[in-house]
């Protein structure tokens, strides 16, 4: 049985869901995301804190699936970055689920990368973080490899996520982050 | 020296490096999906304003919020400010954070802790 995108889209929408985007993940719509999200939230009038914490992690989830979110050929479109996006508010917390596809051979790289963040405790991530930052590696999108910690490190909890076969080349990989 | 000014946008933050009083500025928000390429001329400014620094410097970062990409620009941003700092030059950060704002404090932690220059810390009322 192949991996149904909407249906697991649609699965991802209920109540709780606040907002929602599936499709290109250009500077443009990410621009249009964050603002939406913006908006959403100072309607809710949540708290200033909350409300940073939130955004800090959005910028970063949806910046990772402009630099990394894959377009299978058989997805039909005429662009080559996309990405889900369903933020939820659950009541007691927020919950954040992104999905994108990637290249088969980059499973390990990621899945090791969430085992080894989801292993430290706040202070080990904060001193990862710092190791980061000062060295002068910085990759060619950019990111130099931090996002995944600044995730960690500002949403305070374990990234879950789960790699679904797609085809032959590529995997969906989704990544609930709570805060 | 000239100045370096650069107006601000929903995801750049505005820069004004004014190079005769040696004072400089960033704010507002830096969240691009390519830094690199905002930061260029920046560090090209910068470059040339550590050839001729002035006596003192004193930079002020009032950032609301930035992204993972631009941290590292910042840290560049830091260590050729850096560069001045130890040849004996007056160098002063002055990092604000809105109320309550712990991450963004932590963040200047951060940066005090790579960066040889002296932070202020500076919690802002609104």
């Amino acid at each position: 049985m192949n991996f149904d995108l909407d249906q697991w889209y649609e699965e991802k929408i209920d109540e709780d869901a606040i907002f929602d985007y599936k499709g290109r993940i250009d500077d443009e719509d990410v621009t249009r995301i964050l603002n939406s999200i913006e908006r959403i939230l100072k309607a809710k009038d949540e708290s200033p804190k909350m409300f940073k914490k939130i955004f800090n992690v959005l910028i970063e989830l949806v910046q990772n699936l402009h630099h990394h979110g894959e377009v299978p050929s058989d997805l039909n479109v005429d662009y080559n970055k996309f990405g889900v996006l369903i933020l939820r508010d659950e009541g007691m917390q927020y919950r954040i689920s992104i999905g994108n596809f990637i290249k088969i051979e980059g499973l390990k790289l990621i899945r090791d990368r969430i085992d080894q963040i989801n292993t430290l405790s706040l202070e080990e991530t904060r001193n990862l973080y710092r190791i980061i930052l000062n060295n002068e590696q910085f990759s060619e999108k950019g990111g130099g490899g931090l996002g995944m910690v600044e995730i960690a490190r500002k949403s305070g909890n374990n990234m879950e996520y789960q790699f679904i076969d797609y085809n032959a080349d590529y995997l969906f990989l989704s990544i609930d982050v709570v805060i | 020296m000239n100045s370096l000014v650069l107006e601000g946008s929903p995801k750049t933050p505005s820069i004004n490096f004014d190079g005769e009083k040696g004072a400089f500025l960033i704010e507002g928000r830096s969240i691009p999906e390519n830094s690199l390429d905002f930061y260029k001329p920046v560090m090209e400014w910068l470059d040339s304003y550590v050839k001729e620094p002035k006596e003192e410097t004193k930079v002020s970062i009032r950032l609301e919020y930035f992204n993972t990409s631009s941290s590292k620009c910042i840290l560049d941003v830091f260590k050729k400010l850096e560069t001045i700092f130890k040849r004996g030059n007056k160098v002063i950060i002055n990092w604000h954070y809105e109320m309550d704002d712990e991450d963004m404090l932590e963040a200047g932690e951060d940066y005090q802790s790579i960066v040889k220059i002296p932070f202020n810390m500076i919690e802002d009322d609104e």
